[in-house]
């Protein structure tokens, strides 16, 4: 599998935010953090690790993902699991 | 020792703080890191001194637990460490309430020894149990010893919280061992956001306690009014004093130059059981989320989505059974008692109508209508958890919901003329001067408990004014004047 | 300077400094104001102002007040309801009268109709500022509680800031209530047979942390009762007033415990003896020796019913006026 570049990362994330949340004027920048997205809880999180992991073909861990700060971090960490998955 | 103890704001505090910062200047980080040690161990001694062997051993063989993680990464090893500590949470907390149970489904008789809970075991136990599984996930490294011993035994969150990741202090305190504070600059907000807490503690919580206690010790005999009287109270009391308590916390760790992780976000301002729970006790629900309800919910929508299963099977498989487990679990750790159990069951049960409402796509409702629904449940979660009983928990719960009759106390019968109720005696509410104080603090109070803002969550933000200075200048009044009688913290007893 | 170091050093200490003042000054001005927060400083008003020439002078806790409070004791103007409840005590029992004494009034009878508990239990230290430290403030009564209750709250100087709800809160909340000069006066005549309640007797429903604590209670009249009972005597000689004890009525299961412990018998004989020490007649009686009171609330302490609460004002106003004839015991007829 081919390195996916950050942005074709955070594209595909913002997608699946926008499909997950029902609001296809979903922007996301590095510094959106969980509390600006109404609805967020951590129900609407496994559906999006489940779709990261469907769409990316990874395996994330639920609490690496619970702890992350913001998207930017989100990014960062979907990128390094791509990368450990594709060394394999 | 606890925060709201003369001896520990004008003795402990001001003494462990000079000589810190001097041990930092005259010595090195690590001599303070050291002192600090020393000083948290005095803290927690001074209360018992047979508990702090316990927690410097329970310590000490969880970081050789840390160190077999971080070479291994083994899973049976984690299991094993996290056992243990649960084992030794389970003996200290809950195992009268685990043979009194077995009693009763096995008639067998057990000899009941009297339970004294290690000051904070709860806290510290989930605290190590983090810090355990990051070694276990690769995410974190072992740290020389007495940086071990105290990110788990820093005093400010050592009785009550918050529950700290290491993620959060590893950097701060490997910053001290070479001498800089990450957040050194922030004695001023630090010292701001503890006289806050002490204030919400003291002159907030405090005042209430007395009232909500004594109508607390008639939960046979309330009337309607009492009872959710006794009900918002307790609401009111409990939020002021474990959000001042959390405050403190944060407080002080800013006097020492470390950042905290804060605990509340004004939880009664919330319009759903979910946004609830994102705003009260976040580090404890951060920890059930995290090590509980996650990884159970996407197991189970992994295997929901393989089996391509959906409808009512996939909303209890992936929504209910993790939420009402977590739920469960959270109730139990907050006490060893059937109130805890089914506090935590209403919660879990809550939060499930909120997600099948919101997976159902129905319509949202007016804040207000939400706002209010969110609170009964609350305040019912709450008569659970602050009832010594079912039995006194459904009592008190009949009298608000199914009350027979609403009256009025005798003294009011002028005013039960005029609106047409009758009156009757009233246990709690005999006197009016009682009656007066108690509507007046809490309709005072309850504003304040939604439109104050937690200076936890933002300390920096906190300026040196003279704005600050007027409403601090009162507070410290205050709170001096009520200083002098002692109570302890609710979350004590974790 | 830093901001912060400005802060700590200036504007904090300047600030605290500036709302003590204010508060100092406030409640400066508010000194003057009469106090209403209750029943025990509406009276320790209406003590010094009420014009009435009342005969008798009737003293007691929570027992006799719930019921004076209702039902007029004695004929019309003759008995001044000075009662209070175990919170204010005997003290407010002894400042009330001697302030009522001091502006004037001369009755012929004073009768103290408190429980034993009242005699011999602490008094509650939480409650002892708000109704009694704070509403008696004179020389006489300062001192008293000074010398005998000294360890009950704090009598020194305090900056007022630091007790703002007492120097600010509750002299403004007493602006708002005016009750008035006069003493209390019950709105209702007590039927002379009323109907008694027929409740049952279940000692099951009763606190039994409560029943327990009053079964195992001491029976030693503490020594600052002693001192208000001197002061008592003093006063009885000074101003010519017959003093007379009368014991409320008290639950028949506790009765009956304290009975077989002797605890009866011994309260009334300490106080006997106190009374004989210093020179003065006093008579005690008990009115359940007349009547039993089967009805009592969960706390074993406050009797229950109206019916029972008119038999038990009945009685009171046989005995005074029994007292007013001279007679020292008395046969109450049904």
């Amino acid at each position: 599998m081919s390195e996916l570049t950050r942005a074709e990362i955070q594209s595909d994330l913002q997608e699946i935010f926008r499909r997950i949340f029902n609001n296809e004027d979903l922007v996301l920048s590095d510094s959106t953090t969980s509390a600006e997205i109404p609805g967020w809880d951590s129900l609407q999180q496994i559906k999006i690790i489940l779709a990261c992991e469907k769409k990316l073909n990874i395996r994330l861990r639920a609490r690496d993902i619970n702890a992350l700060e913001n998207m930017g971090e989100m990014i960062d960490h979907l990128i390094a699991a791509v990368n450990k998955a594709s060394r394999k | 020792m606890l925060f709201t103890d003369p001896v520990f704001i004008f003795a402990f505090l001001p003494i462990s703080l000079v000589l810190f910062h001097l041990a930092r200047r005259y010595r090195s980080g690590k001599f303070a890191i050291w002192f600090l040690l020393v000083a948290s161990a005095f803290f927690y001694g001074y209360w018992s001194v047979k508990y702090l062997a316990l927690l410097l051993s329970q310590i000490l063989i969880n970081y050789l637990f840390a160190q077999q993680l971080g070479r291994s990464q083994s899973k049976r090893l984690l299991w094993l460490a996290i056992g243990v500590n649960l084992l030794l949470l389970g003996y200290f907390k809950y195992r009268n309430f685990f043979l009194e149970n077995l009693s009763i489904l096995t008639g067998w008789q057990f000899h009941l020894a009297a339970l004294f809970v290690p000051l904070g075991i709860s806290f510290h136990t989930f605290q190590q149990i983090t810090y355990l599984t990051d070694v276990a996930d690769g995410e974190e490294d072992v740290p020389p010893l007495p940086q071990y011993i105290l990110f788990v035994m820093f005093f400010p969150q050592l009785i009550a919280g918050p529950i700290v990741l290491h993620r959060e202090m590893g950097r701060q305190l490997a910053s001290l061992a070479e001498n800089r504070l990450l957040h050194g600059n922030s004695f001023g907000p630090g010292f701001t956001v503890f006289c806050f807490g002490l204030f919400k503690k003291v002159c907030l919580a405090d005042n209430l306690a007395n009232f909500v206690d004594t109508t607390f010790q008639w939960p046979l005999h309330l009337q309607f009014l009492e009872a959710w009287f006794a009900a918002v109270g307790y609401a009111l009391q409990l939020y002021f004093d474990f959000s001042g308590y959390s405050d403190m916390a944060v407080g002080l760790g800013l006097m020492f130059g470390f950042l905290l992780p804060f605990n509340f976000n004004t939880p009664f301002a919330a319009t759903s059981m979910t946004e609830y729970w994102k705003r009260w006790h976040i580090t404890m629900t951060r920890f059930f989320t995290m090590y509980c309800y996650s990884p159970m919910a996407l197991a189970a929508h992994r295997v929901v989505d393989q089996r391509n299963i959906t409808g009512v099977r996939m909303f209890a498989l992936c929504i209910a059974a993790p939420t009402v487990i977590t739920f469960l679990a959270s109730g139990l750790w907050h006490g060893a008692g059937w109130t805890f159990i089914v506090f935590g069951l209403v919660n879990g049960v809550g939060l499930l109508i909120n997600h099948a409402w919101r997976e159902a796509k129905m319509p949202r409702l007016p804040g207000v209508v939400a706002w209010f629904l969110t609170m009964i449940t609350i305040l019912v979660t709450l008569v659970y958890f602050r009832s010594e009983s079912l039995a006194q928990a459904h009592a008190i719960l009949k009298s608000m919901f199914l009350p027979g009759q609403i009256a009025l106390p005798l003294w009011a019968d002028g005013i039960a003329s005029r609106v047409g109720l009758p009156v009757t005696f009233f246990e709690v509410f005999q006197a009016a001067n009682f009656t007066a104080h108690y509507v007046c603090l809490l309709l005072l109070f309850a504003p304040l408990a939604i439109l104050l803002p937690n200076p936890a969550m933002q300390p920096n933000i906190v300026r040196p004014s003279v704005t600050t200075a007027l409403v601090m200048a009162p507070m410290l009044w205050l709170t001096l004047g009520w200083l002098g009688e002692p109570r302890t913290f609710l979350y004590f007893q974790f | 300077m830093s901001e912060w170091s400005r802060f700590f050093l200036i504007r904090l200490p300047l600030a605290v400094f500036t709302v003590g003042l204010v508060v100092q000054g406030t409640a400066a001005l508010l000194a003057g104001v009469t106090l209403h927060r209750h029943n025990v400083d509406d009276l320790a008003n209406a003590v010094m102002h009420d014009g009435h020439r009342y005969s008798v002078v009737l003293l007691g806790d929570s027992v006799t007040h719930n019921v004076a409070h209702e039902y007029r004791i004695g004929d019309v103007d003759e008995v001044a309801d000075l009662t209070t409840h175990a919170f204010a005590g005997l003290p407010s029992s002894l400042f009330l009268l001697k302030r009522y004494l001091e502006s004037g009034h001369r009755p012929q009878h004073v009768v103290l109709a408190a429980s034993r508990g009242v005699y011999v239990d602490p008094m509650y230290k939480p409650m002892f500022n708000y109704y009694v430290g704070s509403v008696f403030k004179l020389p006489f009564e300062r001192e008293f509680l000074r010398t005998h209750y000294s360890g009950y709250m704090n009598y020194g100087w305090r900056p007022a800031a630091l007790s703002m709800t007492t120097n600010l809160g509750e002299p403004l909340l007493s602006l708002i209530r005016r009750p008035g000069n006069d003493i209390w006066r019950a709105p209702e005549t007590p039927s002379l047979n009323p109907t008694l309640e027929g409740f049952p007797n279940d000692v099951s429903t009763y606190d039994q942390e409560a029943v327990n604590n009053r079964v195992k209670a001491p029976a030693v009249v503490r020594p600052e009762v002693k001192a208000i009972l001197r002061e008592f005597c003093e006063l009885s000689h000074r101003y010519g007033f017959s003093l007379h004890i009368i014991w409320p009525p008290i639950e028949p299961h506790l009765q009956a415990a304290w009975k077989l412990t002797g605890k009866m018998q011994s309260i009334t004989e300490q106080l006997a003896e106190i009374f004989k020490s210093n020179q003065t007649a006093v008579s005690i009686d008990d009115v359940v020796d007349q009547q039993e009171y089967p009805n009592f609330d969960r706390d074993l302490i406050h009797i229950r019913g109206r019916g029972w609460e008119q038999r038990y004002a009945n009685q009171l106003t046989a005995y005074i006026h029994e007292f007013k004839k001279g007679k020292q015991q008395m046969a109450f007829a049904n």
